[in-house]
């Protein structure tokens, strides 16, 4: 790189500025923000848009028992052989009932619920997760009590697990 | 103003080139619009309260087979944040775009007859058709069993219960 000299009258001595020195007087440079600005709005607007702050949805896989009209489900329905039954109704304004038939008491919690299960598969043993439960819901239960029962059926590993029509 | 040693025609025009930064800049803005707000779109889903079960067991959609007629249930609720813990009445039956009355079980059956047996063609051998319900979770249960009835009317025994992950809670 080649260095700036300065040049003295009647001087034969070159004499170098150290880079330091000659930064001193020099223009400061202006950077542009505009594409920095642009590059900072593109990333807000694909966080804004592509995160979700929504719990993330899914399915819980279940079957019904064949019946009716359509093709390969002709008939009445199918008598489902010794069965847990569990029956869900309402308490109170915003509270649930779990009767899981053949328990000496009702489950109030999903949590109590999954315990009842359990405990009936040991009963069951090896075998367990093959005995079919039918769902009786009351009416007037909401939706996601029916979803809350099904969803511990499914945790306590039965395999068919179905709505009483 | 500057001129552009295109448009000159003497000789001392300055050579002026078009930033394109900024052209770059807002293409990239409305692809970017299009494609988030095209996919949020194509989802059909309508909001609503959905179940949140303790310790869900919910598959994620993206491990879900395709081969599933959704049908939506809608509540008459106006708001969604209204978690009174009042049973409420369903507003309609939705599959796709297409809006059928809540209760008419007739009409929800006809309309999974005629979707099973178009996506029923396309079926990989060995596979079922799935009907997946998506309600609201304040909705009567009442109000969602006829979607049950007629999935099992239609012949259609696979049937998924739309809901949350990740709830730990237990209460």
């Amino acid at each position: 790189m080649a260095k700036a000299k300065k040049k003295i009258l009647g001087d034969e001595v070159v004499h170098y500025d150290p880079p330091r020195k000659r930064r001193k007087g020099s223009v400061r440079p202006n950077p542009n923000l505009v594409p920095m600005v642009d590059v900072c709005f593109n990333l807000l607007l694909f966080c804004v848009l592509g995160f979700s702050f929504r719990q993330p949805e899914g399915a819980i896989p279940g079957s019904l028992p064949p019946m009716g009209i359509g093709p390969g489900g002709e008939g009445p329905p199918v008598e489902v052989r010794d069965p847990i039954r569990i029956t869900v109704s309402p308490r109170g304004a915003d509270g649930v009932l779990f009767e899981v038939q053949g328990a000496q008491q009702a489950a109030e919690t999903p949590i109590d619920l999954y315990r009842n299960l359990m405990a009936r598969q040991q009963v069951f043993g090896t075998g367990g997760a093959e005995v079919p439960i039918i769902i009786q819901i009351r009416p007037n239960v909401q939706w996601r009590w029916a979803t809350e029962a099904f969803n511990q059926c499914v945790r306590a590993k039965f395999k068919q697990v179905g709505f009483a029509s | 103003m500057a001129k552009s040693s295109f448009h000159s025609r003497g000789g001392g025009g300055e050579d002026i080139t078009p930033n394109l930064t900024s052209l770059i800049d807002v293409c990239w803005n409305l692809v970017l619009f299009f494609l988030l707000a095209g996919t949020m779109a194509s989802q059909e889903a309508v909001p609503m309260v959905l179940a949140d079960p303790y310790k869900s067991m919910a598959i994620p959609y993206d491990k879900l087979p395709v081969n599933r007629i959704i049908v939506q249930v809608t509540s008459t609720a106006t708001e969604l944040k209204d978690n009174s813990g009042m049973t409420l009445l369903a507003k309609a039956y939705r599959i796709g775009t297409k809006e059928l009355m809540a209760g008419d079980m007739d009409a929800l059956t006809r309309e999974l007859l005629a979707r099973k047996d178009t996506v029923k063609k396309n079926l990989p051998k060995g596979e079922d058709l799935i009907v997946e319900v998506r309600a609201d979770a304040r909705v009567d249960y009442s109000q969602v069993s006829p979607v049950l009835m007629s999935a099992a009317m239609a012949g259609i025994p696979k049937v998924y219960i739309t809901a949350l992950m990740g709830n730990e809670r237990g209460e």
